[in-house]
């Protein structure tokens, strides 16, 4: 994970979790244009997810689709309950989300980056957030499938949590599980975000340390 | 506390847990103290914990000056870019000079792509900072020299403790160099070997802003670029260029 | 945040009058160039070019598909050009603007009139199975001079890219794991140069753009032919200037080109 890669934005972030790779830029807070979309006690969030065109096995027109919409909204309220959107009314951040390759648990991988670009442009949050998915292979419950297993599969879950506060602000199920296994399931998600979390925050300490080494 | 004045925290890192007060960036969830953002923690007087943020938005506050572009004309202001998250407004009437609108074309005297030095005469959450560029000699239309964008979370580091860094560049550059609160830095010189200098110099500042003695490192960067310049035009002898005054203010 | 304004187009000038730019480059020295090709595996061609402080990516995926009516025995190439709204706050999400798009097609037709990929060895069942090769770039960070870079990296994934062979068997067709590099004849490299007063700069910066009238970018193979121009822009060109622009653009081009072999920097 590194953070601070690129210049012309506030904050961003970029992740390589597997063979998935996903860059993320932050802008803002902004004015919010056009006014009439503008909160007017809190700022706006607004997210992009994005899939590039040769992203994937085969290649993706770069028109959003369906997909793109819902992750772009699931992303963006796995953020929200993090950030301290009242300290910036009538405004909007905009967090855009590229993945560059896709080999699964893209969502996972974007929620993770986007919390650091957001966190490294300065915006207060409550907490970090960090995401993994579970999935189920020949019943055995696994973290953070490649795109190989999520195929053959049989439930992929996927799970963000801010991991201080212990809360979980994205959860989704593609497949079948049962209630033990979703049980079983978050606690050892709650245990890869821990790692994840860790990393976060190296990346995030490494920005000054840089600096020192030059 | 978990940790202690000058320790690097991150978003929700806890900081303490007790009887403390929550400053600056600091959140508190029954006895516990957290960071909302990436910084430096600061133990205060009266038992007060901040986290002084490495980066982050620029907020105006009343009194700063600062130095904005403006993005649009209207009949009674200009809006003015001031690189925060809001746009600010400055009024016909906090322009320096009288204006009448009816025989004077506002955009004659300053357009969209202009840049003003002004300072913040009104600021809360619930309406857009208002400017003011008549108090001061040096506030209005910016005309020339160069500006350099830089971190505005950095600021004080250019000015310096007492204003002893800042001092030390307009004496190194032989400038004039202006240094707005929301992050720029106006540079005013008669040779262009100083601009590009300039600009080196303040990323250099920006760079090492969280290392210690910096001011002392400017000092000796200085030093080296005189000698190298100095004896790639001319023969023998070496002008003393130290700043030993600037020291004493330390 | 790493810009520099200078006030007026007159300080721009003097600074330029001292044959050096504002960032120490001689009017016709290009950033430096880094080019990384490889990187994701996915992508059949792939490559990472950052010329100074821009950013930009290019991918490369190859379809299969139906060939134009008008060339039944020819691959097909298709250039996209996306402006990411990381490259810079004006940036917009959405699709391709007037800008992304003048790239997108300067690129393209860089590489297509050059005839530089030999597309009948890109024909598969004639008449009715051609390769497709998709070439999609991303502009990641913006400091001026997206064009240069997006060809650059277009040409670097193009060259670090390989097409499956293939057994044609009556109507079916099968992917063999054997591959073979794209069928690359030439190597075009645009040039881009920027008209600031009477000035003319190579590979201009944000800062650079934004007070220069005029932009030509120049696309040139190893022999000198010319495969591409553009002027963009609402300012003017003297003939003499295009003749200047010219040079510029042959000897950059052979510049970024031996780039391109050594593979890096």
């Amino acid at each position: 994970m590194e953070v601070g890669i690129l210049k012309n934005c506030s904050g961003s972030a970029y992740i390589e979790q597997g063979k998935t790779k996903i860059i993320v830029a932050v802008h803002g807070p902004r004015e919010a244009h056009p006014k009439h979309l503008a909160l007017p006690d809190r700022a706006l969030l607004r997210t992009r997810y994005h899939m590039a065109p040769f992203s994937t096995g085969e290649r993706k027109s770069p028109a959003p689709t369906r997909r793109e919409i819902e992750l772009t909204k699931v992303i963006r309220e796995a953020l929200e309950p993090s950030l301290l959107l009242e300290e910036f009314p009538k405004t909007t951040i905009d967090v855009f989300i590229e993945v560059l390759q896709a080999d699964a648990g893209t969502r996972s991988a974007g929620v993770t980056a986007a919390s650091l670009a957001l966190a490294e442009a300065g915006i207060p949050m409550r907490d970090l957030v960090a995401a993994i998915a579970v999935g189920k292979i020949g019943g055995q419950l696994v973290l953070d499938l490649n795109e190989e297993e999520d195929e053959h599969g049989q439930a992929d879950m996927p799970v963000a949590m801010m991991p201080n506060l212990n809360r979980i602000t994205l959860l989704q199920l593609n497949g079948r599980l049962t209630k033990e296994e979703i049980v079983t399931g978050l606690t050892l998600a709650q245990k890869g975000i821990g790692k994840l979390y860790e990393l976060q925050r190296q990346a995030l300490k490494s920005v000054v340390e840089k600096n020192i080494g030059e | 506390m978990h940790h202690k004045h000058r320790d690097l925290v991150v978003p929700g890192e806890q900081i303490a847990k007790g009887r403390f007060h929550a400053g600056e960036n600091v959140i508190r969830l029954d006895d516990s103290y957290f960071s909302t953002v990436l910084g430096t923690v600061e133990v205060r007087e009266r038992g007060e914990i901040a986290v002084r943020a490495l980066k982050g938005p620029y907020m105006p506050v009343r009194g700063d000056r600062v130095i904005g572009r403006v993005v649009d004309v209207s009949l009674g202001s200009w809006t003015v870019d001031i690189r925060a998250p809001y746009e600010a407004g400055l009024p016909l009437s906090h322009f320096p000079r009288r204006i009448n609108p009816v025989f004077e074309d506002i955009r004659n005297v300053m357009n969209v792509g202009d840049f003003v030095y002004c300072e913040i005469a009104e600021f809360d959450r619930f309406h857009s900072p208002v400017l003011d560029a008549r108090r001061e000699r040096e506030y209005g239309l910016v005309t020339q020299g160069m500006l350099i964008a830089v971190e505005p979370k950095r600021v004080p580091r250019i000015i310096g403790k007492r204003g002893s860094m800042l001092q030390l560049l307009t004496k190194e550059l032989d400038s004039k160099i202006t240094v707005a609160q929301n992050g720029y830095v106006w540079v005013v010189s008669k040779n262009e070997a100083s601009y590009k200098l300039a600009i080196e110099a303040i990323k250099k500042i920006e760079e090492e802003a969280h290392l210690q003695g910096l001011t002392t490192r400017m000092e000796e960067y200085f030093r080296k670029v005189t000698l190298k310049t100095q004896g790639a035009n001319q023969v023998g002898g070496s002008a003393e260029t130290g700043s030993s005054g600037v020291e004493k203010l330390e | 945040m790493d810009s520099v304004t200078l006030l007026r187009q007159k300080d721009i000038i003097s600074v330029l009058s001292t044959g050096t730019r504002v960032d120490g480059r001689k009017l016709d020295q290009y950033r430096k160039a880094n080019i990384r090709v490889g990187v994701y595996e996915k992508a059949d061609g792939s490559a990472i070019v950052s010329l100074g402080n821009t950013v930009v990516v290019a991918g490369i995926k190859l379809e299969t598909g139906e060939p134009f009516p008008d060339t039944p025995n020819e691959g097909v190439l298709a250039v996209n050009l996306e402006l990411l709204p990381h490259a810079s706050p004006s940036f917009e999400p959405g699709p391709p603007d007037e800008n992304a798009i003048e790239m997108a097609r300067i690129v393209d037709r860089g590489i297509r009139e050059s005839k530089s990929i030999k597309s009948s060895e890109l024909c598969i069942v004639p008449g009715k199975k051609v390769w497709i090769v998709y070439v999609d770039i991303s502009a990641m960070d913006h400091d001026g001079n997206i064009v240069d870079a997006a060809g650059l990296a277009a040409m670097a994934a193009l060259l670090s890219c390989k097409i499956p062979d293939v057994r044609v068997e009556g109507e079916e067709f099968l992917r063999l794991d054997t591959k073979k590099p794209i069928p690359l004849v030439e190597k075009p490299v645009p040039v881009t140069v920027a008209k600031i007063g009477d000035y003319l700069v190579v590979d201009p910066t944000l800062a650079e753009e934004e007070v220069s009238d005029v932009k030509v970018t120049v696309t040139t193979l190893e022999s000198g032919v010319v495969s591409s121009i553009q002027k963009s822009g609402s300012g003017t060109l003297t003939e003499d200037d295009v003749r200047k622009i010219y040079d510029l653009a042959l000897e950059k081009g052979r510049e970024l080109r031996s780039l391109l072999s050594a593979g890096g920097e």
